[in-house]
């Protein structure tokens, strides 16, 4: 029985909204600090960074396996394509020393951070997701200030954290583990190491004040805050980003977003498909032969290792995928083929397989993961 | 295949330093370098971190080291650490199946001095033979997972795989005297109740259980019954190892069919509760020296499975040789690579054993049913007639005789007991 590791994917979720939110944050407050005082300006980012992070949680899975590679491919192409197309807006602006042009470009940026999260399982996991808070932490270091201080702090203890978190997840989904380790001496080292970069990025920025890009500086296009202003501005900012942490943790723990509930819940139970009535002859003198299927039984215990080491290689069969689905997504063809129907009499079917079928099996299997492995 | 995330993560973080660095020198805007160097820093001390857990981590394997082809066998690896470690990975290599490669996550924490244990359950889905299971590799990442260390462990054993046997029909039965030696019979078989000789005087010692009362009362005195003196089964297993009967390939093959055979024989004989050598002649001469049970059996199979066709002494001189370990009242079982028997020199060793009271049975392996590897075979018909002519000759002199084809499923030919 496998279990889901749900601390983990919410430590993972979590450090991915507060991340967002950091990065979405911290660019309002460098770039458009009058938005910050109004409470629409304010609640927007972490409700639509919520709702971008749970929905995208929940459809990762179907996402991942919505196309074929090729067209997935395509797609990332036009997607960063004309993502850059809005870096060259907000660098051309900064270049010219136009701040309208570069506002506009952050504000798409700042859209995109959501839409980055929705779309996590259609790209590359979250990566996409931690570019574009890295290219605003970027863009709202180049306005200085304030803004750039706090999101470059936060940025980067937070990075570090949710790595720890990511990295603790895949593995323990990855692996089907008896017991699953305590959540909280793991997610604390990880804790501790965000919280020590965050730390030396604070002192620094205390010691050194982020300033503004040159040239924005000598257009008059860099934002400053008034003194009086910024301590209610941040401790704003910092109250709406830890209640709605507080709030999405909470959310995520109710059940929703992490396709599960608490940490023993089943992600699956392996039912084997037949159980032998005695076992295979000749561990002992004694022993009996006969099974009901034993051929049958061997080649769906082949299939679903085989299976298993796809997973491992980056071939994971989606739990949408029938195995036919799936061998279509496989290389080469014709093993794929072969061994997914000899998998099918053996599953579905009423007669036992014979050894010459097994040992057909055991072919195309090898012959597809040295294919997926490389060696072909 | 796509890279796995932290690759990903670890180029986008070297990317990212790359970037801040060119940005805060060429704009002259320290934040940026010192957020490269946060991150910098963070990368060094995670390749620190990944390589630590692996300094004085040792492993060991627990086996049995040997199997039936088919079989799944459990493995279980100990680890052992010097220091603290979460998150190791460990790769076992299990040669004897298809998925050589068995990985398992030890979440931890292992402590120093402390031992963990990892299971696995593999198949044997390879042919028989000696197969090579390790080293054990393990790896272990800092706790982002941005570098791996790995650390093989020379930790490598031998495995056999043993063929796959069946139950030789009959065999059990052409062996079995009735005994009271104490012994591990796994299959009921008749013979085993008493075979009374008669009545004699009672004689101190006696076991007053044997009294026969209904002689005692007529007699006057006390009268004992008395059995026969019981032997134990005893089976000798006469390989045909002549290089001139090689013939086909892999699972179909004069070897294959020869070995199988054996094996499946012995396991019958062995099951069956009998005492079992095996004799042979390939380059050097194979013998397996008479005795019973579990670890006998293990024993005869692993010098099986090292056995190949590669002698020059042809069968019947072979049997003619071993006469004198074949001891009286015992069964041999005699297993030809050929049906084209001597059969002026078969006769005689029928004769030679019967004298002595010996049961014999053959199984002929019809090495002409196979490709050839070397030469023509002979027509058709005459193969034919050649395997009429041994079988009628074999059994009119009472020896059950089964001729094995390439074509026979060996499990149901073996099942099938000696009716063709």
């Amino acid at each position: 029985m496998r279990r889901q590791p749900s601390d983990f994917l919410r430590a993972r979720l979590v450090a991915l909204f507060l991340l967002s939110l950091a990065a979405v944050y911290g660019s309002i407050l460098s770039w458009t600090p009058a938005r910050a005082t109004s409470l629409l300006s304010l609640s927007w980012p972490p409700l639509t960074m919520a709702a971008a992070a749970l929905v995208g949680a929940a459809m990762f899975e179907r996402l991942s396996g919505f196309a074929d590679r090729q067209l997935r491919d395509r797609v990332r192409s036009v997607a960063g394509i004309m993502y850059g197309a809005a870096l060259l807006l907000i660098g051309l602006g900064l270049l010219v020393g136009h701040r309208d042009a570069s506002e506009r470009g952050i504000v798409i940026l700042q859209g995109l951070q959501p839409a980055f999260l929705v779309l996590a399982g259609f790209g590359r996991g979250y990566l996409g997701a931690l570019i574009n808070a890295f290219v605003l932490t970027a863009a709202s270091m180049l306005a200085g200030g304030l803004g750039a201080a706090v999101s470059a702090t936060f940025l980067g203890g937070l990075l570090a954290f949710f790595l720890a978190a990511d990295h603790a997840s895949r593995q323990l989904t990855e692996y089907p583990v008896e017991r699953l380790p305590r959540a909280g001496p793991i997610l604390a080292r990880g804790a501790l190491q965000g919280l020590l970069i965050s730390a030396s990025l604070a002192g620094w920025f205390a010691l050194v004040p982020a300033a503004p890009y040159a040239r924005l500086q000598q257009t008059g296009a860099a934002v400053v805050i008034p003194p009086e202003r910024l301590a209610g501005l941040l401790g704003n900012l910092l109250f709406v980003a830890v209640v709605s942490a507080i709030a999405f943790y909470v959310v995520l723990r109710l059940g929703s977003g992490t396709q599960g509930g608490d940490a023993e819940a089943t992600l699956v139970a392996r039912v084997p498909a037949r159980r032998r009535s005695q076992p295979v002859a000749g561990t002992a003198v004694g022993d009996a032969a006969p099974t009901e299927k034993p051929w049958s039984l061997r080649v769906v215990k082949l299939y679903v290792r085989m299976t298993e080491q796809l997973a491992r290689l980056g071939r994971r069969r989606r739990s949408f995928q029938t195995p036919r689905e799936f061998s279509a997504t496989l290389a080469p063809a014709g093993s794929a083929a072969e061994v997914t129907e000899l998998f099918s009499r053996a599953r579905y079917g009423p007669e036992d397989l014979t050894e010459s079928d097994y040992d057909r099996a055991s072919q195309a299997s090898r012959e597809i993961l040295d294919h997926h492995r490389g060696r072909s | 295949m796509e890279p796995s995330q932290s690759t990903l993560y670890r180029t986008f973080l070297l990317t990212a330093i790359i970037v801040l660095t060119l940005l805060g020198a060429a704009l002259k805007l320290p934040a940026f370098l010192a957020l490269a160097a946060a991150w910098s820093a963070m990368l060094l001390v995670a390749w620190f971190r990944a390589r630590r857990p692996l300094e004085g981590i040792t492993a060991r394997r627990e086996l049995y080291p040997s199997a039936f082809e088919g079989d799944e066998v459990p493995v279980e690896i100990v680890l052992r650490g010097d220091r603290p470690a979460r998150m190791i990975e460990v790769a076992d290599s299990f040669g004897p199946s298809i998925t050589v490669e068995q990985r398992m996550l030890e979440p931890g924490p292992l402590g120093p001095g402390m031992e963990h244990r990892l299971r696995y359950v593999s198949y044997c889905s390879r042919h028989w033979g000696v197969h090579s299971v390790g080293p054990i590799q393990v790896t272990s990442s800092d706790p982002a997972g941005l570098f791996h260390a790995w650390k093989t462990l020379p930790v490598v054993e031998e495995f056999a795989v043993f063929p796959q046997v069946y139950d030789v029909a009959g065999l059990s039965e052409l062996g079995a005297r009735s005994t009271l030696i104490p012994h591990e019979s796994t299959a009921g078989r008749p013979g085993q109740s008493l075979v009374a000789m008669g009545v004699r005087e009672y004689r101190p010692g006696d076991d007053l259980r044997r009294v026969h009362w209904p002689a005692t009362a007529r007699r006057g005195a006390l009268m004992v019954k008395e059995v026969e003196v019981d032997l134990a089964p005893y089976f000798t297993v006469m390989i045909d190892l002549d290089r001139r009967h090689r013939a086909g390939m892999g699972r179909k093959s004069t070897l294959e069919y020869v070995l199988r055979t054996a094996a499946s024989a012995i396991w019958s004989a062995t099951r069956s509760g009998g005492f079992v050598q095996v004799t042979g002649m390939g380059a050097k001469p194979f013998h397996v020296p008479p005795g019973r049970g579990e670890t006998h059996l293990t024993f005869a199979l692993y010098e099986l499975i090292r056995a190949g066709l590669d002698g020059t002494t042809p069968l019947s001189e072979v049997a003619l040789q071993s006469i004198p370990i074949v001891p009286p009242s015992s069964t041999v079982v005699v297993v030809s690579g050929t049906v084209f028997l001597d059969l002026a020199a078969t006769g005689d060793l029928i004769e030679a054993f019967r004298s002595r009271g010996v049961r014999v049975a053959m199984f002929l392996v019809n090495n002409f049913s196979f490709p050839a590897i070397a030469g023509w075979p002979p027509p058709r018909a005459e193969i034919v007639e050649k395997s009429l002519e041994v079988t009628f000759f074999l059994r009119s002199r009472g020896v059950p005789v089964r001729i094995l084809e390439e074509s026979d499923d060996l499990a149901a030919a073996l099942g099938g007991g000696w009716t063709p």
